[in-house]
């Protein structure tokens, strides 16, 4: 039951394009048109309404601007679907979705963004995290090139339709000094520059949420939108394989969480 | 009934065909088969973590990196020193002009890196120390690098050499790339072999405006090599399918539009 959401970045406009058709031959799918939803939250409950309708084998793209209009304000977070179920119009809890879904590989949107340039875009998803989880991620991604601005955008959805304000701390990984202090909001995507942190190239950023889970991608940005690059992490436990992967997350969480002392 | 006509169906797809085959050799490093290019217009660098820093254990590590070439030879293998919880960003262009001539190696191949050291933590939980990390891709003169995570435990290394760990399926199997292809853009759709024997795949390209097979491409992929097949000329908004008995033939995409480049994961 994945969302997909419309991303945003600084001198981007976002823009998703969804599919009607399996990634694979093999995982047995339901073949016939879906509905495109657009959901959001208001902070309070969440509202779902009809965009239109997806014929089997077809991809529809939806900007940003298609759905600005729909929305309370531009903060808020535009979330797409594809369904056979009709979703309630206002809802507590974010609404289930019936809808297909797969695994090798998993059923994928583009999410994209666009700037008056060029474009840069990855295959995604987002399924609802527990609302106590957190976020631990190394990334490599700054690049220091003259005209560049680097940014990690923190991508949230929950169950509840409340907008929780969270705190997020960068450390340098060598020396596991804090070097800044931002907020995110869940339901969202948070934008966070990563240039007024004082990394430099040889430092490898940390970036810790202790009270909600992200999917962290790292935008990158020369000359105001002429070049654009974007990638995500991979979640700490893809650093082993086979075995119990994710007790080796959580030894890096309960490791990285108590070496890294905040404010 | 039903349901057991079900099951056997659907185990002739799953039964002894994981993803990522499991080691015997508890010893064993895995990582990802990643793409390498280089040529006048390609500059590819690689993000380096030092995993053992990362689970909290100090000491003087190392990785193997070895190099394969468009036909899954070894060509080059280097051992490099990790610093502890700093960047280190490896120019893979320049390890592979300061080794070798261009015209000798060609544009692009595979590499894979191997951390020598597995975490205790990993040991107690039967895991294995992976590398899935981040490759750069630098085209023509852009400002920009654009960045790809690497997606497959695909090789392992032991005493006994190079392991590939990618199973091979019963039946042929579609990988459809839920992805618009646009016609004002080049692509490159690249895939690996993640496999011990070659594999023959057969890229379709199909229309999106009325299902029409626009292209067919067919090839074939040794152990651990990488073929890049070029979408030129795109009349029409299409879709790539690819065809192999790879459990996933998941490609990597790169798209190119003037001095612009974009990379992506399928």
């Amino acid at each position: 039951m994945s969302y997909f959401p419309i991303l945003k970045a600084p001198h981007c406009t976002g823009r998703t394009t969804l599919y009607n058709f399996s990634p694979n031959n093999w995982e047995s799918i339901y073949k016939g048109s879906q509905t495109i939803n657009l959901s959001y939250t208001d902070g309070i409950f969440w509202h779902s309404m009809v965009l239109g309708e997806l014929e089997y084998g077809d991809c529809q793209v939806i900007k940003h601007r298609d759905v600005k209009s729909l929305m309370p304000d531009d903060d808020t977070l535009p979330l797409l679907s594809l369904t056979q179920n009709k979703l309630d119009k206002i809802s507590k809890e974010l609404p289930q979705l019936v809808s297909n879904q797969t695994t090798v590989p998993e059923y994928r949107s583009t999410l994209g963004l666009v700037s008056q340039y060029t474009e840069t875009s990855y295959q995604g998803e987002l399924n609802p995290f527990p609302s106590k989880a957190s976020l631990l991620t190394f990334s490599p991604f700054l690049q220091f090139t003259e005209k560049v601005e680097n940014f990690v955008l923190l991508l949230n959805l929950e169950k509840q339709a409340e907008n929780r304000k969270v705190k997020v701390e960068i450390f340098d990984a060598s020396t596991k000094t804090l070097k800044c202090e931002k907020t995110a909001l869940s339901n969202n995507i948070t934008v966070i520059s990563l240039d007024d942190c004082g990394f430099s190239k040889n430092d490898l950023p940390v970036v810790i949420c202790r009270e909600m889970a992200a999917i962290p991608l790292y935008f990158s940005c020369a000359n105001q939108g002429e070049f654009l690059s974007l990638e995500h992490t991979h979640p700490p436990a893809s650093l082993v394989v086979h075995g119990a992967r994710f007790g080796a997350q959580k030894h890096l969480k309960d490791y990285w969480f108590s070496e890294c002392k905040g404010l | 009934m039903k349901n057991f006509i079900k099951r056997v169906g659907r185990a002739s797809w799953t039964f002894k065909q994981s993803l990522t085959a499991v080691p015997k050799d508890k010893q064993t490093k895995i990582s990802d088969l990643f793409v390498w290019r280089h040529n006048d217009v390609w500059k590819t660098s690689f993000e380096l973590l030092n995993t053992a820093y990362l689970f909290g254990e100090y000491g003087v590590f190392q990785v193997d990196i070895v190099f394969f070439d468009t036909r899954g030879c070894v060509f080059f293998e280097k051992t490099i020193d990790l610093s502890n919880g700093d960047r280190q960003t490896l120019n893979i262009s320049e390890i592979l002009e300061n080794n070798f001539k261009s015209g000798v190696i060609g544009g692009f191949g595979t590499f894979s890196v191997f951390h020598n050291n597995t975490p205790e933590i990993a040991i107690k939980l039967n895991s294995f120390v992976a590398e899935r990390g981040y490759v750069s891709y630098r085209y023509k003169d852009s400002l920009l690098a654009s960045y790809v995570h690497g997606n497959l435990d695909a090789i392992g290394k032991n005493d006994q050499g190079y392991v590939s760990l990618g199973s091979v399926s019963l039946l042929k199997r579609d990988y459809n790339l839920q992805y618009q292809l646009i016609s004002d853009c080049e692509y490159d759709i690249v895939l690996t072999n993640p496999c011990s024997k070659p594999q023959k795949v057969t890229i379709r390209i199909f229309s999106f405006n009325d299902g029409r097979l626009i292209e067919v491409h067919h090839a074939k992929i040794n152990s651990k090599a990488v073929i890049v097949h070029t979408l030129k000329k795109i009349s029409e908004s299409c879709r790539v399918s690819i065809e192999s008995r790879m459990i996933m033939a998941r490609p990597v995409v790169f798209i190119k539009k003037g001095g612009n480049m974009d990379v992506f994961h399928g």
